[in-house]
């Protein structure tokens, strides 16, 4: 061959060739990377469950989760609810009577619910029946709980209030933080490490188990609605005015750019993927540990307050008048 | 005392069960629920004001003595109807702490609780505390008057760290744009300035089109930008603007 091109030629041929090698593999790549996408991710528009506001979903598998929210003020109360078909059909599988704001578990059939006057309520057989652990604290309103545990759980609420339990609900102990925010969501990566969000840009740590909490830099005065830690052990921060907020070490905060201007209410993540909802039915994510964010084609017009994955190919966010919407 | 009120005190509060407590009997916030339109079109007086003092008493009202709590509040800012620069007035019932149960904590949704003191979701104020309240007209022989919805009524400022006011009822401003007129005061045909089965509740033209951030807003609201809605909700509905005159009828005592 070197003989019928010449050396020059055959050089030309094989630069050619590997040029061409390298577009396709790049081509390859883009699109193999595509393709794991809309193969991994696309939003349906769930059944709209209940009519009334759901403010928190929880999943423990791909198949079973819980929503609760708010009530019928007519007097028929409210409903929490839960799906075993990933978020195709839901049914109430118990009523409540308070306005119920967070939900979580950590098992199949051990959860908590919170809401206001100060109500904390859990399960042990999966949501049939639950028992009031706290009740009728006038005016106080709970927006967020969490566990690591069976018996290690923190709930946060307006005015600064945080109650944590070592015994797994059944005594609450208030921790005194002298904030007067709201605060709006609680998370931990592990027993001893853990944050809250609030109002004004609030961002508080804890490094001793929610003894103690100390309050960080966040650089803004927006409301921060949601929090959650990624498996990287990334905390990222979403709130008012599509603010989002990424610590990859869990307190030096950087604002990072975002794709929307609406509020963000919730945001969770699982395995390599972040996915935050807000106003609007805004759906947003994150592939690479929330360092940039992109949107995804909303499915409804109608806010979505909550969002949960229970992995990297499904979640399932609820909202307004019982909106739901399913990845799958 | 509790046969004392169960005796005199029948009247007064059947008047008030008539009223409410058919909604408040199983569920605490099974009232029934007002947007901030309705509650802004059926309060007679819209003001901010701190808490001075708390009494109990027991007065003679609708033919029987009844648990009245008279509140004493400093003015700061009227937003509607013509108030004194110190307002007192009555509401039924006595605050929660009557009803304490023994750990401390409030019991069940007035199943347990002194029902011939307590009135379950009545808001309770606090000297020191600082509100932006929505008084229905006095009633009963213009003796009590109420928060407009009960607790929805009662917006609790609060002074951020920032400096900044934010005000929130016990239910987390809940409903203040999406709640559906309840006919209680307006119906919906009657809706000028909140169009809660749209999902931009808030009027988007006129004076009213920089209020949609306020409107999507979650929780507690900024004091001044809620206040100006009030107002211009009140202006739009052909009420006169708020005022603090020297002397005049601005409670039930006055």
């Amino acid at each position: 061959m070197p003989s019928l091109l010449g050396l020059a030629g055959f050089e030309r041929l094989i630069r050619s060739t590997l040029s061409l090698i390298l577009i396709v593999l790049t081509f390859a790549s883009c699109g193999g990377r595509s393709a794991a996408l809309s193969k991994r991710s696309k939003w349906f528009a769930g059944p709209t469950v209940g009519g009334l506001d759901l403010l928190s979903v929880d999943f423990i598998d791909a198949q079973t989760g819980w929503a609760v929210g708010e009530i019928d003020p007519g007097g028929a109360g409210g409903a929490i609810y839960q799906t075993l078909d990933g978020g195709r059909n839901w049914l109430p599988v118990a009523r409540s009577t308070e306005i119920l704001t967070s939900v979580h578990f950590i098992s199949p059939r051990i959860g908590w619910v919170a809401g206001h006057s100060g109500r904390i309520e859990r399960t042990d057989d999966g949501g049939m029946t639950w028992k009031a652990q706290r009740i009728e604290h006038e005016g106080e309103v709970l927006n967020s709980i969490f566990f690591v545990d069976e018996r290690r759980g923190w709930v946060v609420g307006g005015n600064g209030l945080v109650f944590r339990t070592m015994n797994g609900g059944e005594v609450w102990n208030r921790i005194a933080i002298a904030r007067a925010e709201d605060l709006w969501s609680v998370g931990f990566s592990s027993t001893g490490r853990g944050w809250i969000t609030g109002e004004d840009g609030l961002i508080l740590s804890s490094t001793d188990g929610g003894n103690t909490w100390m309050a960080e830099a966040s650089k803004t005065s927006r409301a921060l609605l949601g929090v959650t830690v990624a498996p990287s052990m990334t905390v990222i921060a979403v709130g008012e005015a599509g603010t989002i907020f990424r610590a990859a070490d869990g307190s030096n905060w950087s604002p990072m750019e975002s794709p929307t201007t609406e509020t963000i209410n919730s945001v969770a993540a699982s395995g390599e993927i972040i996915c935050a909802v807000g106003s609007k039915g805004i759906i947003l994510e994150s592939t690479d540990d929330g360092k940039t964010w992109s949107s995804v084609a909303a499915v409804s017009s109608r806010d979505l307050n909550s969002i949960r994955l229970a992995d990297e190919t499904h979640a399932v966010a609820v909202g307004q008048r019982g909106v739901t919407q399913v990845l799958r | 005392m509790s046969a004392r009120y169960g005796r005199l005190a029948a009247p007064g509060f059947a008047a008030l069960a008539v009223l409410f407590l058919p909604y408040a009997l199983n569920a605490h916030h099974a009232v029934l629920r007002f947007n901030l339109e309705e509650m802004t079109a059926t309060a007679d007086r819209i003001f901010v004001g701190r808490c001075l003092a708390v009494a109990e008493a027991e007065e003679m009202i609708a033919q029987g003595m009844m648990p009245v709590t008279r509140y004493t509040f400093e003015v700061e800012r009227a937003v509607k109807g013509k108030l004194p620069r110190r307002i007192t007035f009555r509401q039924l019932g006595h605050p929660a702490h009557r009803a304490l149960g023994k750990g401390g904590e409030m019991t069940m949704h007035g199943d347990a609780v002194t029902s011939s003191t307590f009135i379950h979701g009545m808001s309770v104020y606090g000297v020191g505390d600082r509100l932006l309240l929505f008084l229905i007209p006095d009633y009963l022989g213009g003796k009590v008057t109420y928060p407009v919805g009960l607790y929805q009524g009662a917006f609790f400022v609060s002074r951020m760290p920032s400096g900044r006011d934010l005000a929130r009822n016990s239910i987390n401003n809940l409903g203040l744009f999406t709640a559906p007129y309840n006919g209680t005061a307006m119906s919906a045909s009657a809706a000028k300035s909140i169009f809660p089965e749209q999902d931009n509740p808030v009027i988007l033209r006129g004076s009213l089109s920089g209020n949609q951030s306020l409107a999507s807003k979650r929780g507690a609201l900024p004091l001044d930008s809620l206040l100006e809605l009030v107002d211009q909700i009140n202006l739009i509905h052909g009420g006169e603007r708020g005022a603090i005159v020297l002397s005049g009828k601005g409670g039930a005592l006055q």
